[in-house]
């Protein structure tokens, strides 16, 4: 019937539909938030501290090192300060339409990086034994995507942040560890290293074969 | 009959003045789009430029700085209020609902570029091809439901504010319009491929008004949609306005507008202002002069089937 909605002919009172109608789309929310935390591995996310522990320039007790997997949409990362915890993506943990439509595209995206000490830094970044074509995006005006640095100085108590989408190439896609390494941290102007996140992409889906994955191929 | 020969069957001054509201719709569409999203994002730029707020010094201008979502995650966690100090862009969503209490959820009729894409390139679909939802579910309530979800999932520690969001796969779309692929060619995560699915495609161009998405699911249309509905009720406030005196039942109204949120009946028309966007379609086609849009009662006269050629008057006469 026109004019009115259809659902309320199956109920006495409107208002019961609607209380209905809301608890499901209540229901579909919160679905969909689950079935994104079921993919979790789907890409990964870091936050870290600069500089690690020990490291040049540290004002009291900063934790250096990546924070864990983190959280989402400027929560903090949770999960500790562990210096080798990093960021694992696992191809095998992928949904249905990221698996159809583009599986072979991951993405490691930072929460935050903190300048946790007490003087400026001009930050570069680097891949670590990295086959992989990587794109990369910080985000930020002063990023030079020629020479991987940030030609600014990030100032005691900022943050900056830095998205790499990593595409696979045929012949890594049925390895088991399609890459192992991680991202440097560095002072642009000592070269020295600020932190260090380890980072891994898998194929839990991949048979275990041997791999011709050597340590030594140049980053890019 | 569908939307699409209704509305060819219109008097003409009907049609020049909803060619008109359309025309200007798409400017203030257009202005939205160069507002907040890169690579315009004039309103970051302008906000950097006279007021230089730490959280924008250096970041790349683009429609995340003025992030719609994640201050409504935040609504119940005053320790993330901070953020508003770094980026005092994220307080715009507390500048629509009131907006959408005093004059109707203008941001989303008029500016938000988002419901706009979709609303006018389903125009260009056919009726028989678009899913039609108007007087079947009621939107509102499953998008209230989405609301509350929306605020409550925090406390689990779950979000969908980033993983859901059709903003930023509209500011995808609009840099590689301009030249810019990184963010199609980017990684994008299922759940980014779920929303795109269902905002341009399934509850967007392929649903009838193209506002599927806005009406359902959009949390920020949520938010303005409760003040749209709370504010129609005072007489201070601009709201579409009905007489229904003067109303023939023609279903014109309720055959344009994009959000179902007119329907029409033999019970007479009815307005959901939990729906509607203010974007006066309804004003525009409507030949008897029986909607307008000002502040006063949100409705005028009483329904009459014989004004509205439904009955038969005792002395044979009817509107």
């Amino acid at each position: 019937m026109r004019g009115e909605f259809a659902l309320t002919s199956y109920f006495s009172e409107r208002r019961l539909a609607r209380a209905v109608l809301m608890v499901v789309g209540f229901g579909l929310l919160f679905s969909a938030g689950f079935y994104r935390q079921s993919l979790a591995g789907e890409s990964g996310s870091f936050a870290v501290r600069f500089p690690a522990p020990g490291g040049p320039g540290t004002g009291g007790s900063g934790m250096g090192g990546p924070m864990g997997s983190g959280g989402h949409d400027g929560h903090e990362g949770h999960g500790g300060g562990a210096m080798n915890r990093g960021v694992t993506v696992d191809l095998g943990a992928q949904g249905l339409p990221k698996r159809v439509l583009q599986p072979w595209t991951v993405n490691v995206r930072s929460h935050q990086i903190v300048n946790a000490s007490t003087k400026p830094y001009t930050l570069r970044f680097e891949m670590v034994d990295c086959p992989l074509p990587v794109q990369w995006d910080a985000h930020d005006m002063a990023w030079n995507e020629r020479t991987r640095t940030l030609d600014r100085p990030v100032r005691p108590g900022e943050r900056v942040g830095l998205n790499l989408n990593f595409s696979i190439p045929p012949e890594l896609r049925r390895d088991p560890v399609v890459y192992q390494g991680g991202l440097k941290i560095l002072d642009k102007e000592t070269g020295g290293t600020l932190a260090f996140v380890p980072i891994r992409i898998k194929n839990s889906r991949a048979q275990s074969h041997s791999s011709a994955n050597p340590a030594s191929r140049e980053g890019h | 009959m569908t939307s699409q020969s209704l509305v060819q069957k219109l008097p003409e001054p009907q049609r020049a003045e909803r060619r008109r509201i359309l025309a200007l719709r798409l400017l203030t569409f257009a202005l939205g789009l160069v507002l907040f999203y890169a690579p315009f994002a004039l309103l970051i730029r302008l906000t950097v430029r006279f007021f230089h707020p730490a959280g924008l010094a250096n970041v790349v201008p683009d429609v995340h700085r003025t992030c719609l979502l994640m201050p409504l995650n935040w609504f119940f966690q005053p320790s993330m209020y901070r953020n508003f100090l770094n980026n005092p862009l994220y307080l715009v969503v507390a500048l629509l609902p009131a907006v959408a209490f005093l004059a109707a959820p203008l941001f989303c009729g008029w500016l938000c570029p988002a419901g706009g894409v979709t609303e006018f390139l389903s125009r260009l679909v056919p009726d028989r091809w678009k899913l039609d939802l108007s007087g079947r579910v009621e939107p509102a309530a499953i998008r209230y439901g989405f609301l509350a979800g929306y605020l409550t999932l925090p406390f689990l520690g779950l979000s969908v504010s980033c993983a859901y969001c059709n903003y930023s796969i509209l500011q995808r779309g609009v840099q590689a319009a301009f030249g810019d692929l990184s963010g199609v060619l980017a990684s994008w995560g299922s759940s980014t491929l779920i929303s795109a699915a269902l905002w341009f495609v399934v509850l967007g161009v392929f649903t009838r008004g193209g506002r599927g998405w806005c009406s359902f699911i959009c949390p920020v249309g949520a938010v303005q949609g409760l003040a749209h509905a709370v504010g129609s009720r005072f007489s201070f406030t601009y709201k579409m306005k009905l007489d229904y005196a003067k109303c023939s039942s023609c279903e014109v109204c309720a055959a344009v507008c994009p959000t179902g949120a007119m329907t029409a009946g033999e019970s007479g028309l009815q307005r959901n202002y939990h729906t509607c966007i203010g974007c006066q379609e309804c004003r525009a086609v409507c030949s008897k002069g029986a909607i307008s849009y000002g502040t006063g009662p949100a409705e005028a006269g009483a329904f009459s089937p014989i004004s509205a050629g439904i009955l038969v008057s005792p002395d044979g006469g009817s509107d």
